[in-house]
């Protein structure tokens, strides 16, 4: 079961690339994602392995700063989507991928998997407000992040950009599987249940 | 041992009486006998819930026994009285003897009726529907408020199931009448009933456990031949195939007091079935079974069970002991011993009895149990026994609760179980300062508790500042805090550490660990064990460094002590850099804490705990990094509460997306000091384990304390964090003051000026004064950092207050200056007219000062020239006069400019007079009367003449040089100023004119007048080209008065020509607008006698032909053939006439 945490401000299209990504839809409406919820997609072939990805989508509550502990924990890559219509979307993604550093502490942070979507594409030129180069030079200082230029409403690159997020969820997967001895070795000896009785 | 029941004995029956049953209501107690005698006694009231205070004078004055025996009656049944119960609701007392059930009436016990059906019965139950939901006897004080009312008895329905033979007897009751009964068939004679909800029962028969429900009479079985029904995985079938087993000896008893080994638990809906040695548990509501839930273990077989809230009781099948469990935990919470027990009563009013005795189980205040459980340490008993109480049991529960849980976690974390410890106290979002006072100050940045007695440190968590003096401290702590030698004593710590069922030993056995430094060595040497993939080994060592870089700066001195020791201790050749580091890193934590263990102790309440100075690198490692789940929890939290306060979000918004309910009170009154402790001490987690993770921390918004933000991040030169974080808070002073230290350094990645140009850029206008100050530097270093602060194009760059920048670009460069207005009026098109005359001025400086370094020709001169005569082309801003009283008076460089700037105010001939004298162009001067040529502005529309009398009358010689109009040099030296006055004063035409006005036309070239009034030859060829082209733009009259009388008439031949055209033109142009005018006249008296001749009028009599009222003043039409109606008639008229016509038509046809 691989973990991928979907982030970035509202309205870029978090849902409709998951959704789209999921069962091939894609709506026009807005609504507004409530509850961390998550999607999962079975059988996703990655190289010959077939895994199971949750798809943990945020809603409005990212504002609220309540997505929990639950939310964030056991995350194998996030994936940070703006609008490419929309600077100020763009200009966020620094500071959401620093709030998911900070919840989910990952141990490595440099190798922790993220993927930059860059949605909504397929709008006309002359709205474009984030050029590609702009957006592949911040990929790049931030440590040669993958990315993708997506539209969700006519599925331009959303299998391929979840392909490389299920490759790179799966590295990151094994290595926490590799190091996850070391985590808790206290913890391994000492929570046997200590139900039958005291006295 | 809790004692949460406490045994009052209340009868004590002779020695040839037995007990057979016993049954409580509200305040009686039903005893019935073998002899089939009832026993009725009065509960004694006083004698309720909250009596059994323990406290020993009021047992004695109630005389030792809470119950009074009201009557006796003899033969009440035939037989012995085998069962009693009642239906409360129905005044029913239900009794079982001689295989027959009786009913009574419960009040004066007077027999109703033999059930007759009931033949062979061998055990009924009853269920009440409003007993089924109250699950306490509430405290005396709330009683009376819970009592049910009249209306809801006699809704209420009872039921009476009685098993007999192969069959259930089913009675119902509503109120207090008998309103139903049916029969429902089973396959087998059943053992044992229980009900599990007012209308459903368990029916435990030989092999097989049925649910019947009896409103649907349906039978569905649950176990079959021992085995259950239905997918259960295989541990639970196995304990199910047990419980199945049905004709055991505990289910005889069972069956004897008429009730299976089978209870309801009423606080999560669930029924737990017990066999033997195992149990089950089944839902209440679908009689499936629970696999989320494990079995309870149980050493002794129990014979009897019960429940009576909060607690599971039990009687062994030895019959001599009661067990009391909690039902969450299974935790056996007391055993009470009696002689043999033959009867339990549970519920509200618990009493057991044995074949003589019977005794009220009296429960002892909550208050107390918990306050039992927590001097015991067993914190998990006693959040588990809050949780499950209601809120009027205890006092303030929930902050109870909480203190418990944070108790709890304190313990958990004194056992080393550092992540349970962690999620706890977030569970209950504890205060920051709790948790942190676990750690060393290295991490909560926190004093110990006793510290300030202490004669040492001030600062505790800097080790930087006072690294001397701390390393000193350290060496002298050692004999205290530092390793010891026994190997045995470290076995015997491993074993206290790791064993987590065994409670606290006493305090004297732990003082033999004593000291500290090497408590947990065993569990380091178990974790190296454990993490021996090679992966994790990388991951180790990286940690390990991590801590060594961490400890570096103070450790310096202390470093031969640390070989001494680590050699003492002898470890393997693994674990020997471990420990010296973890040594050195104990010695490091606990340096002037001696006296703290004490206090540390007994704060935990686990006297194994040593305090953080006791654990190793690796542990406090492990310690750390769960803290982040604490920390993390606690930002996210506080944060929230922070923007309800703020009334960023509403509480409404935030109960729409999360559950989490949360008040303030969860944390300090002060979120905002919460929030600085938090943040504090996540930093320097990340500082200690994590430090790729400042970063993000730091851009965030946070609260960190400055200080140590900048202790911390100075220490290990985590520059780019540091200035980051500077930004984040809006501290751009410090940041500057910073990169511009970092600058001066040669190695940093920060030297130079482009990181401080860098960060200016991200400054906009509030920090004018701040990009100023540093940025006077880099632009003296290279003027280029002035172009990429001020002129780059973003947001920040343009909200700089441009005239504020100006002014500082100024004192710095012109170059820059000239580079920043073209910046601003070019590029950003800024219409300001300051900004215009200044960047003019600018070029006009420019080429000032250029022209003293540079031949006139040079492009250091010309291309300022050129610019500035695009700006004053181009600009319509500026105001010329400024320019113009800064222009030289005598410079050729100037001259086309200040014809455009004359141009600009008007003063054509000024601008002539340039064309003429000064660059001598005779055609820009034909083109500038062209472009400015406007027969309508009376300034404009004489130029053609006003150049024709330059060339003509020139001004005297004098007061051309005096504009500097005939010199070759650029500018003399006089300068500007001089020549303000001249520059603008308005045409002085008086000045040169003088003679003319005298009356005295004195050609110049025979001019014999002192200098002062000498005049320039006139230019007659040029005259005359301007006659020629442009005559007809000039009053000829005008233009001959000028001409000298002497000119040749064939030279005017073409300027009289194109007059002469042009007047023509004019007359026939003239003609051909009045002829057309007369046409139009014409047209136009045609159009009106037209009009005219379709009037009608309307006198006072004329009276309208539809409706035949006079017209008077309304609204009329009228028609084509002259009629007038009233508007309102004009339809009804136009459709009589319509059809006129229509019938003339018919007619014609
Ligand atoms: N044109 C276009 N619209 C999109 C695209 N993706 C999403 N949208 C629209 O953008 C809006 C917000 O999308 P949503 O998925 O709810 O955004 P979220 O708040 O990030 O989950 C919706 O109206 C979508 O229909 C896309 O690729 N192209
Ligand atoms: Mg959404």
């Amino acid at each position: 079961m691989l973990k991928v945490i979907i982030l970035g401000d509202s309205g870029v299209g978090k849902t409709s690339l998951m959704q789209q990504y999921v069962s091939k839809k894609f709506s026009n409406q807005y609504k507004a994602t409530i509850g961390a919820d998550f999607l999962t997609k079975q059988d996703v072939r990655v190289d010959d392995r077939n895994v199971t990805m949750q798809l943990w989508d945020t809603a409005g509550q990212e504002r609220f700063q309540s997505l929990g502990v639950a939310f964030y924990r056991g995350a194998d890559c996030c994936v940070l989507v703006y609008d490419v219509n929309n600077a100020k979307s763009f200009e966020a993604l620094d500071s959401w991928r620093d709030e998911f550093l900070i919840q989910a502490s990952p141990r490595d942070p440099e190798s922790f998997p993220f993927v930059v979507l860059g949605n909504k594409i397929d709008v006309e030129e002359s709205k474009r407000a984030v050029s590609q180069k702009r957006a592949l030079a911040f990929c790049q200082a931030k440590g040669n992040i993958p990315y993708f230029e997506t539209s969700a409403k006519e599925a331009i690159n959303v299998d391929q950009a979840f392909e490389v997020i299920a490759r790179n969820a799966l590295v990151q997967e094994e290595s926490e599987e590799y190091s996850s001895d070391f985590s808790d070795p206290i913890n391994i000896h000492l929570d046997n249940d200590r139900g039958g009785c005291c006295s | 041992m809790l004692r949460a029941f406490t045994p009052v004995p209340v009868v004590d029956l002779s020695s040839k009486e037995r007990i057979q049953s016993i049954y409580s209501s509200d305040d009686k107690l039903f005893v019935g006998l073998a002899s089939g005698t009832l026993k009725v006694y009065q509960i004694d009231d006083s004698l309720s819930l909250s009596e059994p205070d323990t406290s020993s004078p009021k047992k004695e004055s109630t005389g030792g026994s809470p119950v009074k025996l009201i009557t006796s009656i003899e033969k009440f049944t035939k037989g012995s009285v085998d069962q009693l119960s009642g239906l409360e609701d129905a005044r029913v007392l239900v009794a079982l003897s001689n295989g027959y059930v009786y009913l009574y009436d419960l009040d004066t016990l007077a027999l109703q009726e033999r059930l007759h059906r009931t033949k062979g019965a061998v055990v009924f139950a009853t269920s009440s529907e409003l007993k089924f939901h109250s699950l306490f006897n509430y405290p005396p004080s709330t009683a009376n408020d819970r009592r049910p009312s009249t209306a809801d008895i006699q809704r209420s329905v009872s039921r009476l199931v009685v098993a007999a033979k192969k069959k259930l007897h089913c009675y119902e009751w509503q109120g207090a009448e008998l309103i139903g009964s049916r029969e429902i068939s089973v396959s087998e004679r059943p053992r044992s009933l229980t009900f599990i909800k007012p209308d459903k029962i368990l029916c435990g028969l030989v092999v097989e456990y049925f649910l019947v429900d009896i409103p649907a009479s349906t039978v569905s079985p649950i176990f079959a031949a021992g085995r259950p029904i239905g997918a259960i995985d295989n541990v639970l079938a196995g304990v199910a195939a047990n419980i199945g087993n049905i004709a055991s000896s505990a289910s005889a008893s069972a069956r004897r007091q008429g009730c299976a080994l089978a209870t309801r638990l009423p606080e999560d809906e669930s029924v737990v079935l017990v066999n033997e040695f195992s149990s089950a548990f089944l839902s209440a509501d679908t009689g499936t079974f629970l696999k989320t839930k494990r079995p309870i273990k149980f050493r002794d077989v129990p014979a009897m069970l019960g429940y009576s809230y909060p607690f599971v009781i039990s009687v062994t099948a030895s019959s001599k002991r009661l067990e009391v469990r909690n039902p969450k935990t299974y935790t056996l919470l007391q055993q009470i011993s009696f002689p043999t027990l033959q009867h339990l009563n549970d519920g509200k009013l618990p009493f057991v009895a044995s074949s003589r005795q019977v005794w009220k189980l009296s429960l002892r205040p909550f208050e107390a149990q918990l306050d039992f459980l927590i001097e015991q340490n067993q914190l998990d008993e006693a959040v588990s026994l809050i949780e499950q109480l209601d809120d009027v049991f205890i006092e303030d529960r929930i902050n109870k609760l909480k203190d418990l849980k944070m108790r709890k976690a304190e313990l958990l974390f004194g056992k080393y179980k550092f992540s349970q410890s962690m999620t706890l106290f977030s569970e209950v979002s504890a205060p920051p300062e709790r948790v942190l006072a676990l750690y060393p100050p290295a991490i909560s940045g926190m004093e110990y508790p006793n510290h300030k007695d202490g004669p040492t440190e001030e600062e505790p968590e800097g080790p930087e500042p006072k690294g001397e003096e701390t390393t000193e401290q350290k060496k002298e702590e050692q004999p205290i805090t530092g390793p010891a030698e026994g190997e045995s004593s470290e076995k015997a710590n491993g074993e206290i550490a790791t064993d987590t069922n065994v409670l606290p030993p006493p305090v004297a056995d732990m003082n033999a660990t004593l000291p500290q430094a090497q408590g947990s060595i065993p569990i380091a040497a178990d974790a190296i064990s454990i993490a021996d993939s090679t992966n994790a080994e990388a991951q180790r060592k990286r940690d390990l460094e991590i801590f060594d870089r961490f400890l570096r700066p103070t450790k310096s001195n202390s470093s031969s002590s640390k070989v001494d020791n680590s050699n003492a201790i002898g470890k393997g050749s693994r674990g020997a850099d471990t420990s010296s580091l973890s040594d050195s890193l104990a010695n490091f934590l606990s340096f002037g804490k001696a006296s703290t263990t004490k206090t540390m102790r007994s704060g935990l309440g686990d006297p194994d705990f040593l305090g953080p100075e006791s654990m190793d690198a690796r542990t406090l490692a492990k310690a750390v990094r769960c803290l982040l789940i604490y920390l993390i929890d606690a930002r996210r939290k506080i944060s929230r509460l922070a923007s309800v306060q703020s009334g960023t979000i509403t509480k409404a918004d935030l109960d729409l997306v999360s559950k989490e309910s949360m008040t303030a009170t969860a944390f300090g009154a002060d979120l905002e000091r919460e929030a600085c402790v938090v943040d504090t001490a996540l930093l320097r987690c990340y500082m200690l384990i994590n430090p790729q993770l400042v970063g993000p921390l730091v851009r965030l918004a946070n609260h960190c304390d400055k200080k140590v933000v900048r202790e911390q991040l100075m220490m290990y030169g985590k520059w780019s964090e540091l200035i980051d974080f500077y930004y984040a808070k809006k501290l751009h002073g410090d940041a500057l003051g910073l990169l511009k230290q970092l600058s001066e350094s040669k190695k940093t990645a920060f030297s130079g000026p482009e990181p401080t140009v860098q960060y200016l850029q991200k400054l906009g206008n509030e920090n004018i004064d701040l990009v100023f100050e540093y940025a006077k530097e880099p632009i003296k270093i290279n003027e280029q950092f002035g172009i990429d602060i001020f002129m780059a194009n973003t947001p920040e760059a343009e909200s700089l207050s441009r005239p504020r920048v100006e002014k500082f670009v100024l004192s710095i460069s012109r170059s820059l200056t000239i580079k920043y207005l073209e910046y601003v009026v070019f590029e950003l098109g800024d219409l300001s007219p300051e900004f215009h005359n200044d960047l003019a001025l600018a070029y006009l400086e420019d080429v000032k000062s250029n022209a003293q370094l540079y031949s006139l020709d040079d492009e250091m001169v010309q291309q300022p020239v050129r610019k500035l005569l695009k700006l004053l082309r181009e600009s319509k801003q500026y105001k010329p006069e400024k320019i113009l009283r800064a222009m030289p008076r005598d410079s050729t460089l100037f001259m086309e400019s200040k014809a455009i700037l004359f141009s600009r105010i008007g003063e054509h001939r000024r601008a002539l007079e340039i064309f003429v004298f000064s660059i001598k162009d005779y055609g820009k001067a034909q083109d500038y009367c062209m472009s400015v040529y406007d027969t309508d502005a009376p300034n404009s529309k004489t130029v053609f003449y006003t150049l024709l009398e330059l060339y003509l009358r020139p001004p005297p010689t004098k007061y051309i040089a005096a504009h500097g109009y005939n010199k070759a040099s650029a500018f003399s030296r006089r300068g500007s100023d001089a020549s303000l006055d001249t520059g603008l004063s308005p045409p002085s035409s008086a000045e040169y004119l003088r003679p003319q006005q005298n009356g005295f036309y004195k050609s110049p070239s025979t001019s014999s007048m002192n200098d002062a009034y000498e005049h320039p030859p006139m230019n007659l060829e040029a005259a005359l080209d301007l006659l020629s082209n442009h005559g007809s733009r000039l009053s000829a009259i005008d233009a001959l008065e000028l001409l000298p009388s002497d000119t040749n008439m064939t030279s005017l031949g073409q300027f009289f020509e194109s007059h002469l055209r042009e007047t023509n033109t004019t007359i026939s142009r003239d003609r051909i607008s009045a002829a057309l005018l007369k046409t139009e006249l014409v047209r136009t008296q045609q159009t009106l006698l037209k009009l005219r001749s379709k009037n009608v009028s309307i006198s006072d009599t004329k009276t309208c032909p539809v409706c035949l009222k006079r017209l008077g003043s309304s609204v009329i039409s009228v028609f084509p053939d002259r009629t007038v109606v009233h508007y309102g008639c004009a339809k009804s008229y136009k459709e009589t006439v319509d059809s006129k016509n229509q019938v003339r038509h018919n007619v014609d046809e």
